[in-house]
Parts: structure tokens; C-alpha cells; sequence
């Protein structure tokens, strides 16, 4: 729970940022996202870098109780999956990175959807509500008994 | 202390390092900064990457102690606003970076600042 916390408590804060990036700047970031899918070395390194923090998340988080940290793990296996897509194949990212530009509510409704989830991970890792702490992981206080 | 020790030791030398490269090579550092700044995506890709160190430094450390470690959270925070402010607005951090390194004196003025930054840190986390 304590790696729930700390991963929640980074990647918050990077969503909501990006989140609000693609919801008030949208014509900039069209622009720059069109121009990032033509270049096939951004690609890769961006790939470079999405598998190897999805590598580090996955192996320090791969929880798939049902309960907020699973955000976390899904989060993780998609940055490695898409980090693997993105160093083997660059072009497919291409082709269907501009497809799905294509749709002029592209950038709406992904702001909105990382708006939500990192408003959600950051009320989880930084404000930490006790009811919602898994009870399996909560420390029990130790009772001495007196003989 | 040891957490302080760990981020001084990691970030002290990269410091050092880009300080010495300004000064020692500035031709190429301009061009290097304005290739930089003609892509938007590589100043929203730094950005993120700046965010994401910037957080952990303060998660990790986030200690506003009479001492040298208050240098290391104020880089957490430099880098979580200049990472924030590159990701919401690139075209800006684009805008006022191109103004800055018209500046003839940029590059000598921020080197010798990373290398006596750099430096302090450094000695702090390998020698003090």
C-alpha cells in the first residue's frame, strides 16, 4: 500500500497537468502531437522510456485486488505495453496516433478521462482517506498479555 | 539525512556536468537550444520528464531545514513548475526560453550558476 501511495502521489499530478494541457491548449497540442507522430526516433524514445517505467512499475507494483491501486498496475502494463508497440513498430503508432487525431473530440475526452484519473490518484495517494485503506494491508497494534 | 544524501549524490554531478558543457562549448549549446525549442514535443516530452522528477524529489524530500538540504527541495520544485508549465503551455515555455537565449550572456551566466550549484551539492553529498 505504502508503493500505492508513493506511485499515486507521482503520477497524479502528471495527469491532471496533462489532462488540463489537452482540454485549454488543444490547438497547440494538435499541432505538436501531429508533428510528434511523424518523427519515428520521438517514437522510440518516447517507447524507450514508456517501457522502462512500465517495467519498474509493474515490478514493484502488480496488484490486481479490486481496489484503487489497480489503477496503478493497469496504468503500468499499458506504459509497457505501449512502450514495446511503440520500439518495434513506430509507424503503427503513427497510423493510428493520426486516426485517432482525427476525431475533433480526440483531445476532450482524453483530457477529460486523465483529468478524472489523476484528480482520483492524487486524492488517494496525497489526502490518503482511512476508510478506504484495504484492511488486509492496515498494521494490527500489538497486545501483551500478562501472566 | 541518507534520502538528502542519495538526491545530492544524483543530481550534483548531472548539474556539474550540463554547467561545464555551457561554458566550455556554448556555440553548440545555442544551436543545440534553439533545435530544442523549434520542436514542441520535445519541450512537452522534457517537461514530463521534469514533472515526474520534480514530484519524486518532493516526495521523497520535501525538508525546508536551515541547511544545504533546502537546495535540493527547492530543485524539487523548480523542476515541478518548469515541468508543469511546459506541459500545460509549450508554446510559451518556447516563447520566453527563445527571449532568454538571445541573450549574449546566457549561457556564461547559467553555466557558472549550475557549476557553483552543482558543485555545492555535490561536495555536500560525496565529501561533507
Amino acid at each position: 500500500m505504502e508503493r500505492s501511495h508513493f506511485l499515486a502521489k507521482l503520477i497524479g499530478p502528471v495527469f491532471i497537468v496533462g489532462g488540463l494541457g489537452m482540454l485549454f491548449n488543444t490547438a497547440v497540442y494538435r499541432a505538436m502531437f501531429e508533428r510528434a507522430l511523424h518523427d519515428h526516433v520521438l517514437i522510440y524514445l518516447t517507447g524507450v522510456l514508456a517501457l522502462v517505467m512500465g517495467l519498474a512499475m509493474v515490478a514493484v507494483h502488480n496488484d490486481w485486488k479490486w481496489h484503487w491501486p489497480l489503477i496503478i498496475t493497469v496504468i503500468g502494463w499499458l506504459a509497457l505495453i505501449g512502450g514495446v508497440v511503440r520500439m518495434i513498430a513506430p509507424q503503427v503508432i503513427e497510423t493510428y496516433g493520426l486516426a485517432m487525431l482525427g476525431s475533433p473530440n480526440f483531445f476532450i475526452i482524453d483530457g477529460g478521462i486523465a483529468v478524472l484519473f489523476g484528480v482520483l490518484l492524487s486524492y488517494f495517494g496525497y489526502l490518503d482517506p482511512p476508510q478506504l485503506v484495504h484492511e488486509s494491508t492496515r498494521r494490527q497494534p500489538r497486545v501483551r498479555r500478562r501472566k | 539525512m541518507q534520502k538528502s544524501l542519495t538526491i545530492a549524490r544524483l543530481v550534483g554531478p548531472v548539474l556539474a556536468a550540463i554547467g561545464v558543457g555551457m561554458l566550455s562549448n556554448q556555440a553548440t549549446y545555442r544551436e543545440m537550444a534553439v533545435q530544442f525549442l523549434g520542436g514542441l514535443p520535445f519541450i512537452y516530452f522534457s517537461g514530463i520528464l521534469a514533472l515526474v522528477a520534480g514530484l519524486y524529489i518532493l516526495n521523497v524530500h520535501n525538508a525546508w531545514t536551515p541547511d544545504w538540504r533546502s537546495t535540493v527541495t527547492m530543485i524539487g520544485w523548480v523542476l515541478t513548475c518548469v515541468g508543469a508549465f511546459r506541459i500545460i503551455a509549450p508554446q510559451f515555455a518556447n516563447f520566453i526560453a527563445s527571449a532568454i537565449i538571445a541573450n549574449a550572456g546566457f549561457f556564461t551566466g547559467l553555466g557558472i550558476v549550475l557549476i557553483a550549484l552543482g558543485g555545492f551539492i555535490t561536495f555536500k553529498g560525496y565529501v561533507a
